[in-house]
């Protein structure tokens, strides 16, 4: 537990989705420590801890970042790539999350070092039932840098 | 005058009575009594002093005394002493001395002789040394003046210290018979022979050298003066003389150098001999019939290929080189020319030491001695090889020459002075339609030829060809004219070439003609002037056409850069149009996707939160939206694909269809589970492809298979395939529902269905996803089917690569 208290970075611009996504959390006792920003700029800021999340702890940071690739402002590719680009954020596990199934965004986002790449299913069952896979996986299977 | 002898006799006397004992001194008085002697008269006579000394000379001297007597008066007469007077007396034992005496006569105070003194000196050693000298002498001059050598002693005379002359102190009579000089004694050689110094200055030198030296020499050389060759030794007994002693070797030097001449010349003519035979190739050889020694020219050796050295001939010898089957012949000719003597000619083969084969003629002559018996057989033999072979290729060459005659396609014919015919070749007969038989002994103007000129006029006799050769015995070129062919009954063009032989008088032996049909060929150029004409008009007329063609051309090729520019519009129109359908399908496979997901969540979040307040029509109604939303995003999943399809390029390459038909398989089985449906996969032939689409199309043709035998309980899906030509068709077939025939053209196209959604779920874009994928592989998709019996989908795919399929 991250004296920040989160451990989920949720970039999100579809409110909709936003809810969907925290209520299989939800499902999965995994909401309580989850962060949204929806859009590219503010999450760039929160990872970077700048603008108006200046006041965090700049060493702290979520154990992953479940991104959509559609975001105003700054597109989740850009986020990627900043992210990855950058040594202090390079080692924080990025999940994109999205409906694209384009093979185009898939190629780039891998080789921006996406950690992974997710299709969201169009049955809510499913969706559920992966956002619990995916949770699981990365907060409690995966071992972050401390 | 007052000769006071005595007191000097007297004085000299004393003193010398005892020094000389040679001499003899006596006195004598006038009464020719010895008065006195000294021991040598003593001795001489053969008595003591006592016993002479007073005595009367004639006891002493009986024989000499008279004479001694009369001498010693005449001495005394005269008062004149006798000196040096060399006489004779005899010793005791009666042996000749010789003595030299002087007397000299005694006087008294008045000079008158009263006696006389006589001093004798016994010279009889000298006296025999004169006479065996003077014998030596007598000896020697004999020997010098019937030595056949010239002798010479001279002196040689200088001036001014250099040797410039000689004297000729002696010489002998064969001296002046080899030189022909007389009288040279005292005279000098340059009186004798002038210019002798400067002419024979190497002659003179050694001269000199020698009489100064002393050192002899010998040599020969030649008096140019005198022409004469001598041979000469000089040597020199005295310093200043020397002693030539020379013969006249003219006679010899001439011989000599005529026997080098001689010598010479007959190398000369046995080289000249040699090479003679070399040249010619005849060898010589004579067999000593005496002997039966047998002499070989150098040449013969070299014929038969061996040499002086390891080869001795021999009639029997010679013959092991004949030829085997000449052998006999040799043995006969040689035995008939021995036998009659008729001279021998035969021509043999030789095979020489080397193993070369020579053809040679022997020809030879018994040659008889005075008395008529066979002495020598002489002759020759020569290798006529060469004349041998030049013989037998000249007859090939004839041979050759006549066959090409007989055989040429031109007509030959050769004809006599008087133009007769002497000879042709079976063409000439050919062409003109005659017969051997009937060629010979026709002259050129015979009636029977018909020359006719261009114009169909007969040729005149003079421009006959033989004619105008004979006339001007020179050569006649291409001369061109028809004749009457009897055989033919038509005429024949020919062009005629001559020419005639001359002897070296310039008259002509023989006219030879060769001529050669071009009957042919003057119809061919008939031919092809009309031919010509023709193609002329065809040439202006194809020209013609040709520039409408051009200008035909020219305008589809504006119309063809007019379409260019079109399509390359259009092809600009598609391209945008491509990329606005990328976004279009980005948009869609993302936009439309999340609200759909929203409806189907927030549907189920109703059910889950307000379960209680719905009944079992509100789940129902809910479960309609889920579906719904189901349905659509399966849709809109199916609406990419196809349009992905027709984005993409094709990846071709080798398809291994067996192994993606097995995980086609199970991906398809996976998404439909607890099923068992018996799978019967035959061999499936490779294709050629883009593998992800054929991939595709595969999961739709599988899919629809287990779909529509979901009824069966015992579903049996077949798939299986057969190369036909340049395709493979693979057909999958099931024995589900089947379709109806009739409706077998609406199964390929879009959202179009045979059944309702109700039976079997499905947007009805799946074969017509399969038919546009097989359609850009260039192949072709069919079905077959049965209501309730089953279908069977066929689909081809090529072998091998082919150009991309329309669109």
């Amino acid at each position: 537990m991250t004296p920040n208290g989160i451990e989920i970075l949720l970039v999100e611009d579809n409110p909709r989705d936003v809810e969907m996504t925290l209520r299989a959390l939800k499902k999965h006792n995994m909401v309580n420590k989850v962060h949204v920003v929806t859009d590219g700029a503010e999450a760039l800021d929160f990872i970077f801890a700048r603008g108006a999340y200046a006041h965090m702890d700049k060493n702290q940071a979520p154990k992953v970042v479940f991104l959509d690739l559609k975001l105003p402002k700054v597109s989740g590719l850009e986020v990627l790539r900043a992210m990855k680009g950058d040594e202090r954020t390079r080692s924080i596990p990025v999940v994109v999350l999205t409906s694209s199934q384009e093979e185009k965004d898939m190629v780039e986002s891998y080789l921006l070092g996406v950690n992974s790449y997710v299709v969201k299913p169009l049955d809510f069952d499913n969706f559920v039932k992966a956002i619990g896979q995916i949770g699981l996986y990365w907060l409690v299977i995966n071992k972050p840098l401390a | 005058m007052t000769w006071k002898p005595l007191h000097f006799v007297a004085v000299a006397i004393a003193g010398w009575m005892n020094r000389q004992q040679q001499e003899a001194i006596e006195y004598l008085r006038t009464e020719n009594r010895i008065l006195r002697v000294n021991q040598r008269v003593a001795e001489a006579a053969g008595k003591p002093i006592g016993e002479i000394e007073g005595k009367p000379s004639l006891e002493i001297y009986p024989k000499d005394s008279a004479r001694f007597y009369a001498d010693d008066l005449e001495v005394i007469r005269s008062g004149a002493p006798k000196l040096g007077f060399i006489e004779t007396l005899y010793g005791p034992e009666g042996q000749e001395i010789w003595v030299q005496t002087d007397k000299v006569p005694v006087c008294d105070k008045d000079g008158k002789a009263i006696g006389i003194v006589v001093m004798a000196q016994d010279i009889t050693e000298r006296k025999h040394a004169e006479e065996s000298l003077k014998e030596s002498q007598l000896r020697y001059s004999s020997l010098f003046e019937n030595l056949l050598e010239g002798y010479a002693h001279c002196r040689i005379l200088f001036e001014q210290d250099v040797p410039r002359d000689f004297i000729y102190l002696e010489v002998n009579s064969a001296f002046e018979k080899q030189t022909g000089l007389n009288h040279v004694v005292g005279k000098k050689v340059s009186e004798v022979i002038p210019g002798f110094h400067d002419a024979n200055r190497e002659l003179f030198e050694i001269y000199s050298r020698v009489a100064l030296t002393g050192e002899p020499a010998k040599f020969e050389t030649q008096l140019k003066s005198l022409g004469i060759w001598f041979s000469i030794a000089v040597y020199s007994h005295k310093k200043e003389h020397f002693v030539a002693i020379f013969d006249n070797i003219t006679e010899r030097k001439l011989a000599e150098d005529a026997i080098k001449e001689i010598t010479a010349v007959k190398s000369e003519l046995i080289a000249k001999f040699n090479d003679a035979e070399h040249i010619a190739k005849i060898g010589s050889w004579e067999w000593n019939l005496q002997t039966n020694n047998v002499w070989w020219s150098d040449e013969t050796y070299l014929l038969f290929g061996v040499t002086k050295q390891d080869f001795v001939p021999g009639f029997e010898e010679n013959g092991k080189f004949i030829h085997p089957d000449d052998f006999v012949l040799y043995g006969k000719s040689f035995e008939h020319s021995l036998r009659t003597g008729e001279p021998l000619n035969v021509d043999l083969r030789l095979i020489a030491s080397d193993g070369r084969l020579k053809y040679c003629h022997a020809a030879g002559e018994v040659i008889f001695d005075d008395s008529g018996q066979k002495n020598r057989f002489i002759g020759t033999i020569m290798d006529i090889s060469e004349h041998k072979w030049a013989e037998e290729s000249l007859h090939k060459s004839e041979e050759r020459y006549r066959n090409l005659i007989l055989n040429l396609d031109a007509g030959i014919v050769v004809h006599a002075p008087d133009t007769s015919i002497v000879m042709n070749n079976a063409r000439a007969s050919e062409l003109l339609g005659i017969s051997d038989e009937q060629m010979r002994g026709k002259t050129a103007i015979d009636p029977a030829w018909r020359f006719v000129n261009w114009d169909d006029i007969p040729l005149p006799f003079d421009d006959y060809p033989v004619n105008r050769i004979v006339n001007s015995k020179s050569p006649i070129k291409n001369q061109i004219f028809k004749i009457y062919d009897p055989g033919k009954n038509d005429f024949v063009w020919l062009t005629v070439n001559g020419f005639p032989v001359l002897n070296n008088k310039g008259e002509i032996i023989e006219i030879v003609i060769s001529f050669i049909d071009i009957t042919a060929r003057k119809q061919t150029e008939k031919d092809i002037i009309s031919l010509n004409a023709e193609l002329e008009n065809n040439v202006a007329q194809r020209t013609r056409d040709l520039r409408e063609s051009q200008l035909a051309l020219l305008n589809i090729v504006e119309d063809l850069n007019a379409s260019n520019k079109q399509v390359a519009v259009v092809n600009q129109s598609l391209e945008t149009t491509n990329k606005e359908l990328e976004a279009f399908s980005y948009s869609v496979s993302h936009d439309l996707r999340a609200p759909l997901r929203s409806v189907d969540a927030y549907a189920q979040m109703i059910e889950e939160d307000y379960a209680e307040k719905l009944d079992d029509e509100g789940r129902r109604l809910l479960q309609v939206i889920r579906d719904s939303a189901h349905d659509m995003g399966q849709l809109i999943a199916d609406l990419l694909a196809f349009s992905r399809l027709s984005r993409k390029g094709l990846q071709m390459g080798r398809v291994g269809m067996s192994e993606l038909v097995t995980k086609t398989r199970l991906q398809v089985e996976q998404a439909e589970t607890g099923r068992a449906i018996r799978w019967d996969i035959g061999e499936l032939p490779p294709a050629f492809g883009d593998e992800a689409m054929i991939r595709e199309a595969l999961i739709n043709l599988l899919a629809n298979a287990v779909k529509y035998t979901r009824p069966r309980q015992d579903a049996a899906i077949g798939i299986s395939g057969r190369v036909d030509g340049d395709d493979v068709v693979y057909c999958v077939t099931d024995n589900g529902v089947g379709f109806d025939m009739a409706y077998k053209d609406k199964l390929f196209c879009v959202f179009q269905r045979l059944h309702a959604t109700a039976e079997f779920e499905g947007t009805g874009i799946g074969l017509a996803l399969v038919q546009r994928i097989v359609q850009r592989h260039g192949g072709r998709v069919w079905a077959e089917g049965k209501v309730n019996e089953g279908a069977t989908f066929y689909f081809s795919l090529p072998v091998k690569a082919n150009e991309e399929g329309r669109m």
